[in-house]
């Protein structure tokens, strides 16, 4: 389903034009959760997604006489923020700091992840986050736009700024390296084991 | 097209697959239903990649950080009120801290006391604000379209079209957050364990202790409904006089669980919503509810964990009981019926509570 703004977005864009302070703060609550989700995923340098976001929604309020309602606000959010983390993060030349902080991730859940995480994670759970954890980044990238946050491939493609192919490609191969590894793994994994045999 | 040699990787990347997992597109879902009834022999491969779309989903869920995203805010604010006091346009500063997680609250009534005061019995709210009446804002919506209202304390309403919202011009200052409505609204209200958030409607109030709720209260109605998703929720009838908060008497409601009040009779009847949901999707699997020859105490034990509801029944009685039974994404109810009927049992609702009714198994 193409992601297209609702009347209801149009209104709130409408009044975010015309300065209307409740209007920002409307967007901005409607949109924050799914960009934490979304830049916690490509970078695991929390303050950088951080600033990122309100740097986003900064310069949002700050040009909005003469930012034109973009057709899908959402889809036009993520793009910015990536945008914003990847330059910031050129900025301060950490470029590896982002596998190494993946790489910790996935020996260490972090204390923040498991106090906001669900509660009763199912050690099942983790192994599947594990093995999408070693996946390279883009391939990670596109499995959370697509799965989690339900963007179409064009729309992931748009936001990754890769061509349509591209983006169809890093999800087939994820989900491709992703079942040779249940599979391998299926002893060690009962949780797989229980779904690739039903 | 033909996905009998597609592989799980062909299907859980195909879009309309997806489409049709999710539910999110009735054209997919009605072609992949057809197309499965009519290539059964793809079901395993097709079970297979559902499960891998379902899964992916849920491993790339963190959970909400609310504190996070409230602190992100107050920094914007704060950029933002210091970039227009730099260019000479100052605003109207919000002192506004927002605390940590917001709650959810869905809220519906329909009750024209509010603004055109009733002529019989329980007067004491619209007396009470009509005095005051310039004390109060008034949103009122003559659209069809939800308008979206940010309250001072952070709330956000979402006022359903023909919907009038209406509360104290400084309802922040006071020792509850209390509003009142006319029509139907979606709330998110800010936490603040020192200041509850109160929805007035007819001869009932609602306090908000938890997350989501609704409130059925038409205007000429004999009963009023407030029911439950998730967290929980007070709900008291309004005694004499007071705008206060009634000291006792609440009712206090969980998940999938509702209340009656029958105006009349000024009584109230719990019991469990329509058509109960799961509690928490999550930690529910794909064949959590098959069950071959499962003792009948421990298909119970599943079930009220998966809805948060209680079920009576003799253990010793029906200690012969097994259930054999694939059951899935059956509604809470076809799951009862479907259990009672293999093990020749009956069962009913009182009180919230599900009553199973067996004389046993041979």
């Amino acid at each position: 389903m193409p992601d297209i703004n609702t009347p209801l977005d149009e209104n709130i864009w409408r009044s975010f034009k015309d300065g209307d302070k409740a209007a920002f703060a409307a967007l901005y609550r409607f949109y924050a959760g799914a960009l934490l989700n979304y830049g916690n995923r490509i970078s695991s340098d929390q303050t950088l997604v951080e600033d990122s976001i309100q740097d986003l929604f900064f310069e949002l309020w700050k040009n909005r006489q003469r930012t034109t309602e973009p057709n899908s606000i959402r889809l036009y959010l993520f793009k910015a923020l990536r945008y914003k983390i990847y330059r910031n993060r050129k900025v301060n030349d950490f470029t590896n700091a982002l596998d190494i902080g993946l790489i910790q991730e996935l020996t260490f859940p972090s204390h923040e992840s498991k106090l906001i995480g669900i509660e009763v994670e199912s050690a099942q759970m983790e192994n599947l986050r594990m093995l999408v954890r070693q996946l390279p980044r883009r391939q990670q990238e596109a499995i959370n736009l697509r799965f989690y946050h339900g963007f179409s491939n064009d729309e992931i493609a748009a936001i990754m700024g890769v061509n349509y192919q591209s983006a169809c490609n890093f999800i087939f191969s994820a989900l491709r390296k992703l079942k040779l590894n249940l599979n391998v793994s299926v002893s060690s994994f009962a949780f797989f084991l229980k779904i690739f045999l039903t | 097209m033909d996905y009998r040699d597609l592989s799980i990787e062909n299907l859980a990347s195909n879009e309309s697959f997806i489409d049709w997992v999710n539910k999110s597109d009735p054209e997919a879902v009605r072609y992949w239903d057809l197309y499965l009834s009519s290539h059964p022999e793809i079901r395993p491969q097709v079970e297979k990649a559902r499960a891998l779309v379902l899964n992916l989903r849920s491993a790339e869920e963190f959970g909400q950080n609310n504190q996070q995203i409230d602190s992100i805010w107050t920094s914007i604010q704060s950029k933002v009120d210091t970039h227009e006091q730099a260019s000479g346009s100052s605003s109207r500063k919000s002192l506004l801290i927002l605390t940590s997680a917001a709650l959810l609250l869905l809220c519906a009534a329909s009750a024209v006391w509010l603004f055109y005061p009733p002529q019989s019995n329980d007067r004491h709210t619209s007396d009470y604000y009509q005095q005051k009446l310039s004390d109060f804002v008034e949103q009122v919506n003559e659209s069809t379209l939800p308008m979206k209202i940010q309250l001072d304390d952070g709330t956000i309403v979402m006022l359903d079209g023909k919907s009038r919202l209406k509360y104290k011009r400084t309802f922040t200052q006071d020792s509850s957050r209390q509003v009142y409505l006319l029509g139907k609204a979606y709330f998110e209200v800010m936490k603040d364990p020192y200041k509850p958030f109160i929805v007035h409607s007819n001869e009932i109030l609602v306090k908000v202790l938890g997350t989501s709720f609704r409130v059925e209260s038409p205007e000429h109605g004999e009963n009023i409904l407030v029911s439950v998703k998730t967290g929980r929720v007070s709900v008291f009838a309004v005694p004499g006089n007071s705008p206060n908060l009634p000291k006792r008497g609440g009712i206090v409601l969980s998940p999938n669980q509702q209340v009656t009040y029958a105006r009349k009779e000024r009584s109230f009847q719990k019991s469990l919503v329509e058509s109960p949901d799961l509690l928490t999707t999550k930690t529910i699997k794909p064949g959590d509810f098959v069950f071959d020859n499962a003792p009948i105490a421990e298909v119970f034990r599943k079930i009220e964990t998966a809805y948060g509801v209680e079920i009576i029944f003799n253990e010793d009685v029906m200690k012969n009981c097994y259930l054999t039974a694939p059951l899935g994404n059956e509604s809470l109810h076809d799951k009862l019926q479907i259990i009672c009927a293999t093990i020749g049992a009956g069962y009913e609702v009182i009180d919230a509570n599900i009553v199973i009714n067996s004389a046993g198994c041979p």
